[in-house]
């Protein structure tokens, strides 16, 4: 590599100006896309052709699930605002918009535990229609997204509280980010197609 | 125009920006979906929104819009997959059987 680029990134690169660790991310990601896509487009063939299906808007509870949307766009936020704390050298920062991310993450994925108790306790469950099983099914995989992306950020924590992270040399913060924010918009989708349309 | 092309980010003030259009945007959204009762203008109202929403969080959140064409082309090409899944399904479901 040249020295010329050898600033920009702290990994060494293939193509000057390319992350290899960032760039293995985006390509994670493109494969996470598709494999929602794979659920998503299910519900769609399942929902409009012609499934009996209840009225969402009756069946689900739409205020609370959409104040934990609101939620995970915090967590977005305070995701970014952490990143944007090491890019300014401010570690002690850092570690308290990661923590926060992490608790409204851990909160998002509480109040979905109690929407599934809710639903459960009601006899609606993944066994007792197509409605059901598909429900849980995008909901699961999402949630367990998100729970894995709790003990990540509980990882990234731990490392931040050590000094693993410097104005020079954050860029698993990056990394981190860029999965959180990708479950966040698969959220933003899901909220919209399972609860809204 | 930014002139470090890898490392041009936004700043807090535009992360906050962003927020509060997600805010304002969810807001609509609940309701739109309550508000709306043909359900084709809903369902294209909300398609609009959702759009929005995640187009905000990957331009700005994900760094998308200052990165270099081969990260947008690789977070954007199967986009362009997903579309033609979901316009098939939804087009399928229209036929006669």
């Amino acid at each position: 590599m040249s020295h010329a680029t050898a600033h920009i990134e702290e990994n060494p690169s293939t193509i000057p100006g390319l992350s290899t660790r960032k760039f293995t991310m985006w390509l994670f990601l493109a494969s996470e896309v598709m494999f929602f896509t794979g659920l998503i487009a299910t519900y769609i063939a399942i929902r409009f052709g012609g499934a009996d299906w209840p009225i969402v808007s009756q069946k689900l509870n739409v205020p609370l699930v959409a104040l934990n949307t609101f939620i995970l766009i915090v967590s977005s936020v305070t995701m970014v605002m952490a990143f944007a704390a090491i890019e300014n050298g401010d570690q002690k920062g850092l570690t308290k918009y990661l923590i926060a991310t992490a608790a409204l993450g851990a909160l998002f994925v509480s109040i979905q535990g109690f929407e599934w108790s809710s639903l459960l306790a009601e006899g609606t469950s993944a066994n007792t229609s197509l409605f059901g099983a598909t429900f849980f099914t995008l909901t699961g995989f999402h949630g367990a997204h998100v729970s894995g992306g709790v003990l990540a950020l509980l990882l990234v924590v731990f490392r931040s509280m050590r000094g693993r992270y410097t104005l020079a040399d954050h860029q698993g913060i990056e990394l981190m980010g860029l999965y959180w924010h990708y479950v966040d918009v698969v959220w933003i989708i899901l909220f919209t197609i399972l609860y809204l349309i | 125009m930014e002139v470090a092309p890898t490392q041009a980010h936004a700043s807090r003030s535009t992360y906050l920006k962003v927020f509060a259009f997600l805010a304002v945007l969810t807001a609509v959204e609940v309701s739109v979906a309550f508000l709306i009762g043909t359900a084709w203008l809903r369902i294209a109202f909300l398609a609009v929104l959702a759009i929005a929403k995640a187009g905000l969080v990957v331009a700005f959140y994900m760094h998308l819009r200052f990165e270099r064409i081969p990260f947008r082309i690789i977070a954007l090409g199967p986009l362009i997959l997903v579309v033609l899944l979901a316009s098939a399904l939804l087009l399928e479901r229209n036929l006669p059987r």
